[in-house]
C-alpha cells in the first residue's frame, strides 16, 4: 500500500500547488473550504441570491492570488481573510445601491426546515432574527460570524480583520449586547 | 471581580476565551450572583436564537463554474501572453547579437593597438578579402611544387 504523504495533503501544499498551475490542488481546496465560505456569506450578507456568485469570485480570487501566499499566516486565515474583504465590499456596494435591510432579509428568507414546517411564528422569529443580524454594524456581525458558526478564536479573528484580540472581544461583546436588545421581545 | 467586569467578559466567557484563572472567577462569582446570571442566560438565548439564521447548501454545479470561470481565464491569457513572450525573446536576440559585435569590434581594435600590426581597418579588409591567398608559397611545399610546374608548362 501506496504511503499517504501527510505534508502533501496541507493547505500550504496544496495553495503551493495551485500557485503552479495545478487545477487539482486548487479544486480539493474548493472542496475542503466552499461550504464554510458559502455559510459565512450567507450569514453575513443575508442574501442567498448573490451567495453563489460570491463564493466564485473569491475563489477565483484565490487562484489568482495563490502564489503571493507566502505562509506566514494558515491558510484558512488567509482565505478568511479574502472572504472577509470581499463581504464588506459587497455590502458597501448594495448599501450606495440603497437596497434596503427589509429587503436583504427577505432574500435571506427562513432555513428550509423551517419553511417544511410552515410554521408562521417559527418563520416569524427567524426573519427578526435575519433583520436582527443584518442591522449589526459590519465589523461586529462579521466577528460575531466568524466566532459563532465558524468556531475562529479571537486571536485567528484578530488576525484575519487585522484587529487586536481586545478589539475583537469587545466587537463580539457589544454585537450579542446589540441582538439582545434587537431580540428582547422574540427570544 | 466586580459585576461589571464579569459581564463585560462573559461573551468571552461563553465563547471560551479567557484565561483559567478568569474562567475560575468567574464562575465563582456566578454562583453567587443572580444578575449575572441572568446575563449568561440572555446571551445563551441570543446564540439559540442565530442557529434560526441557518445555513445554505453548495449547490453541485459549483465546481464546474469555477471551473469554467478558470479555464476561459486561462484562455483569454495565452494571447497576451505570447505577444510579450515574442518581444522578451527578439529583445533578448538584439542584445546577444549587439553585444557579440560590440565585443568583436572592442577586441580587434584593443589587439591591433597593441600589437601595432596595420590598422584596425586594413586588418579587418585582409580577414575578409583573405589577401592572404596571394603571398608566395613557402619553398619545396606542394603548392610550390604545383605552382612551378604549372608556370613551366606555360612556359614552353
Amino acid at each position: 500500500m501506496a504511503k499517504i504523504d501527510a505534508k502533501s495533503d496541507t493547505d500550504e501544499h496544496l495553495i503551493g500547488l495551485a500557485a503552479n498551475g495545478d487545477g487539482q490542488a486548487f479544486e480539493r481546496i474548493v472542496n475542503k473550504y466552499q461550504q464554510a465560505v458559502f455559510n459565512t456569506i450567507f450569514r453575513y450578507t443575508g442574501s442567498r441570491d448573490d451567495v453563489q456568485d460570491l463564493a466564485q469570485e473569491i475563489f477565483i480570487k484565490v487562484w489568482r492570488n495563490a502564489a503571493k501566499f507566502k505562509g506566514k499566516s494558515k491558510f484558512s486565515t488567509w482565505l478568511y481573510r479574502i472572504v472577509v474583504n470581499h463581504c464588506i465590499n459587497y455590502r458597501r456596494r448594495r448599501r450606495q445601491g440603497h437596497i434596503s435591510l427589509d429587503e436583504l432579509a427577505e432574500k435571506g428568507r427562513t432555513p428550509e426546515s423551517l419553511q417544511v414546517r410552515d410554521d408562521w411564528e417559527e418563520r416569524n422569529r427567524a426573519k427578526n432574527v435575519r433583520k436582527a443580524v443584518d442591522e449589526l454594524p459590519d465589523r461586529q456581525r462579521m466577528a460575531l460570524v466568524l466566532s459563532h458558526f465558524e468556531g475562529r478564536s479571537y486571536k485567528e479573528i484578530a488576525e484575519i480583520m487585522k484587529i487586536s484580540v481586545s478589539s475583537v472581544e469587545s466587537l463580539i461583546f457589544r454585537a450579542r449586547s446589540n441582538l439582545k436588545q434587537k431580540l428582547a421581545k422574540v427570544i | 471581580m466586580k459585576c461589571s467586569e464579569v459581564k463585560r467578559k462573559l461573551s468571552a466567557y461563553v465563547d471560551g476565551e479567557v484565561s483559567d484563572a478568569e474562567g475560575k472567577e468567574i464562575a465563582e462569582h456566578l454562583k453567587t450572583c443572580e444578575d449575572c446570571q441572568e446575563e449568561l442566560a440572555a446571551l445563551s438565548s441570543v446564540s439559540d436564537a442565530l442557529v434560526l439564521l441557518g445555513g445554505i447548501e453548495v449547490p453541485p454545479y459549483f465546481m464546474t463554474r469555477v471551473r469554467q470561470c478558470i479555464s476561459d481565464e486561462a484562455k483569454a491569457i495565452p494571447f497576451l501572453e505570447r505577444i510579450r513572450s515574442i518581444a522578451v525573446t527578439a529583445a533578448t536576440a538584439i542584445a546577444v547579437i549587439g553585444s557579440l559585435f560590440i565585443g568583436n569590434q572592442f577586441g580587434r581594435t584593443l589587439y591591433h593597438s597593441i600589437t601595432g600590426k596595420g590598422t584596425p581597418a586594413t586588418a579587418q579588409a585582409s580577414d575578409v578579402f583573405g589577401l592572404g591567398a596571394f603571398e608566395e608559397f613557402p619553398d619545396g611545399s606542394l603548392s610550390d611544387i604545383y605552382n612551378e610546374l604549372v608556370a613551366g608548362g606555360n612556359d614552353g
